[in-house]
């Protein structure tokens, strides 16, 4: 049954894996894998999007059905299918415990507070987002130049140009750190820290799973030692359902086979171990969450101009509200235009999705940052729609532009402009086109910027 | 030009005693104008019985890329054995082939095979495209197309090795970086669709050749762009240009994006001569190559003027 789990978790590791790589334009407009689906399926994703931005979060609704399960069969997500806890299970050596396990229940308490007075901060530390943030901003860019282009040479899952990504390197110490104290002290991250954990473990303590112990038992307290969730109590009987992940190594290793897995109704085993919140806890984390918010506030937009968002993510602050910073994004535009915030929307918008024309533009005739958004903060916009989708508009410097400023042709913003009948425009005198923008059709897909031959880009999008 | 039509024979005579009068025939002002060996016609020991040009309508686009090459002198002309074969149509745009931003996919695949058939041993493939490259290649069918008819198929984004710093030697354009495979190949095979452009007012096969330029492409526009196209065009060796008018883009171009813009000529023009092609297909767009200032250009700087009327022209309706 070990076995059973441990090539579970392998599998569904490897299905993450390729689904990544899948998230890009590989062959066609439409994605044909759901390679969100994790995300999707994420609760905390789900709870903490629909909590700050008041709404129902449609596209990770189905995210509910596992913490259905999670009623029925306790932590088993964190023990069977999550990719991080995968890794983390494997890099552990040793269970040095240097967080208490109520930490993650504090922690998740005041991440959600934080949501529901409008700061989306979960994704930050939402296992899914974390790692798929870290691979796409990091672990990806530097295989795919390191390892997998000089190796394979261009195959079809690498971007056409290896990527660069603000924030790599912190986004890397952080994700590394995690790794690192896990060698250690296996088990921190999913028994002290990991929001999503709690969640599970919170609804856990409901479940119907039981591990039941043999009046056979010894108490040699093996189980105990291999226990890295360190869910088993100093008795070998009792059980902390918050913690135990259905992982099965205390019923592999008990010398006299007395540990067993059943599912029972009924009231309460005696042998459970009490986790969860008591009311002091409760209010202690809702008011560091209230003490933290003018912490968050404080440090403002470094930007005087508008920020410009994905097409389609609409006003700021309910996109910064519905957005859960996991990468998607980032890892499927094809042009990695999509760039990480840094503080230009303020700290509560570290690591969420920007342009920067200037290096690299929005492809018109593509919507994937749409179709793999888990909370439809970038809508999942038809193409038609997507086209005619405003992400800001262009402006002139004339002071700057190459007709205007010094009476030489030019013209390279209105050759690459995508819109059909063209929103630059060209007016020809004296033998020179002087190009203007016509802000009707205009879209700010922003590849004139790119485009422009200018030192400094004499054509810029701003927001509208 | 349009109703000019005459059987293969007639245009031969024609060809013949044109040739012989050598009075003041396009193609031998060309021939005896100060050329480059850029652009001395491949077909120069033919001149007396091989048209300059053929212009083909009609058909399917297989048949006539077939019958415009035959006319002047069949692929195993351009293409020897174990020769390696460069095919350079227009993948600059994310656009489905039915918006004529980009060459028609059948047009290309045929000529890939056409090499192979004339005993081409590798035929490669690529384009420096402006949009998004990966999205350029599948969305303009011409990655698959070219791939099924045997091609290799790459991209050559700025950024890339091959290119290769080559003296030009122009008016104004002395020196720029130019893909080596193109440099290094046996033939080179140019495909251009014939577009309308907002800068050069149409882009065909001289202009086309900016996809194998290297380095800020910017420059070219900024530094008077008819002059350093036609520069840039007599120092690339062309062997033999196709372009493909199947559709054309009369605005908008050259990204184009409007089907209300694209009109269908279905026609295919073949020559060894890139100028007589480019000249002869401003006439699709109802406009004199003498409006074109890059042709122009090339044509005075080669030596000789074009004078639609005076190229001897092979044109044939398919069914």
């Amino acid at each position: 049954m070990i076995w059973f789990r441990r090539a579970c978790q392998f599998v569904i590791l490897l299905v993450f894996l390729y689904l990544f790589l899948q998230t890009g334009f590989i062959d066609g407009d439409r994605l044909r894998l759901p390679v969100n689906v994790f995300l999707k399926f994420d609760p905390l994703v789900f709870i903490s999007a629909s909590l700050s931005a008041r709404t129902i979060v449609v596209p990770a609704l189905f995210s509910l059905i596992l913490v259905g399960l999670a009623v029925v069969f306790g932590r088993f997500f964190c023990g069977w299918i999550c990719p991080l806890g995968t890794i983390l299970n494997l890099v552990g050596l040793k269970r040095r415990k240097i967080l208490p396990r109520t930490f993650k229940f504090y922690f998740l308490i005041f991440l959600l507070s934080l949501a529901l007075i409008g700061i989306q901060v979960t994704g930050l530390f939402d296992p899914f987002c974390i790692f798929i943030r870290s691979m796409t901003l990091t672990i990806f860019p530097a295989a795919d130049k390191l390892m997998l282009r000089p190796v394979f040479g261009e195959f079809r899952f690498l971007p056409v140009e290896p990527q660069n990504f603000r924030l790599g390197i912190f986004t890397l110490i952080f994700f590394f750190a995690i790794l690192l104290v896990s060698i250690p002290a296996a088990g921190f991250w999913c028994r002290s820290i990991c929001p999503l954990g709690a969640l599970y473990g919170f609804v856990s303590g409901f479940s119907r799973i039981r591990r039941n112990v043999a009046e056979t038992c010894t108490h040699c307290g093996e189980c105990r030692q291999k226990c890295h969730m360190d869910a088993i109590g100093e008795d070998c009987f009792s059980t902390d359902k918050a913690d135990c992940t259905l992982c099965l190594k205390c019923s592999a290793v008990c010398p006299v086979n007395a540990v067993t897995f059943t599912l029972k109704s009924g009231p309460e085993a005696a042998n459970d171990i009490k986790a969860g919140l008591t009311r002091r806890q409760l209010i202690f984390s809702v008011v560091g969450a209230g003490l933290f918010y003018p912490v968050v506030k404080y440090i403002k937009p470094g930007m005087s101009y508008g920020i410009l968002r994905p097409p389609g993510a609409g006003r700021e602050k309910l996109f910064l509200e519905k957005c859960v910073r996991c990468g998607e994004c980032m890892k499927v535009c094809p042009n990695t235009a999509l760039q990480p915030a840094l503080l230009e929307s303020g700290l509560e918008g570290i690591y969420s999705p920007m342009f920067r024309m200037r290096e690299s533009w929005c492809e018109y005739n593509c919507n994937l940052c749409g179709q793999v958004c888990p909370t439809g903060a970038i809508p999942a916009l038809p193409i038609e729609k997507k086209r005619k989708t405003p992400i800001g508009i262009a402006e002139i410097h004339k002071d700057l532009c190459f007709p205007w400023a010094y009476g030489t042709n030019c013209a390279v913003c209105e050759e690459h402009c995508p819109v059909p009948d063209k929103a630059i425009k060209l007016t020809e005198k004296k033998g020179i086109r002087y190009p203007s923008v016509d802000p009707a059709l205009c879209v700010g897909c922003g590849i004139c910027e790119a485009k422009c031959p200018a030192e400094s880009a004499a054509i810029r999008v701003y927001k509208i | 030009m349009g109703d000019n039509k005459f059987s293969r024979r007639e245009f031969i005579k024609r060809g013949i005693r044109t040739g012989l009068s050598g009075a003041g025939a396009g193609i031998f002002l060309m021939l005896t104008g100060k050329l480059s060996d850029a652009v001395q016609p491949a077909i120069k020991s033919d001149a007396g019985t091989l048209p300059d040009l053929s212009v083909i309508r009609k058909g399917t686009p297989e048949k006539a890329v077939r019958r415009a090459i035959e006319l002047i002198g069949g692929m195993k002309k351009f293409v020897a054995k174990n020769d390696v074969v460069v095919v350079k149509p227009n993948i600059g745009w994310d656009r489905a082939p039915e918006y004529a931003a980009t060459t028609n996919p059948e047009v290309v695949s045929v000529l890939v095979r056409m090499a192979f058939e004339a005993g081409a041993k590798k035929v490669k493939v690529f384009d420096r495209a402006c949009d998004n490259v990966r999205r350029c290649y599948v969305n303009s069918g011409i990655e698959k197309a070219a791939k099924d008819a045997g091609a290799e198929v790459y991209s050559i984004q700025d950024g890339k090795k091959g290119y290769v710093t080559t003296k030009i030697n122009g008016v104004s354009l002395k020196e720029w970086s130019v893909y080596g495979d193109v440099l290094e190949c046996n033939c080179f095979i140019n495909v251009p669709v014939a577009k309308h452009h907002g800068s050069t007012d149409l882009t065909l096969s001289m202009k086309n050749l900016m996809g194998v330029a290297g380095g800020d492409r910017g420059k070219f526009h900024t530094g008077g762009i008819d002059q350093w196209i036609a520069d840039f065009a007599l120092a690339v060796k062309t062997h033999l240009v196709v372009i493909d008018a199947r559709r054309i883009l009369l605005k908008n171009g050259p990204s184009g994006g409007n089907l209300e813009d694209v009109r269908e000529p279905k026609t295919i023009i073949a020559s060894a001569d890139q100028v007589a092609a480019d000249a002869y297909a401003t006439t699709l767009f109802g406009k004199k190559p003498s409006d074109i200032k890059h042709i122009v250009l090339a044509c005075r700087d080669r030596g000789g003027e074009i004078d639609v009327s005076k190229l001897r022209i092979a044109e044939e309706n398919l069914e």
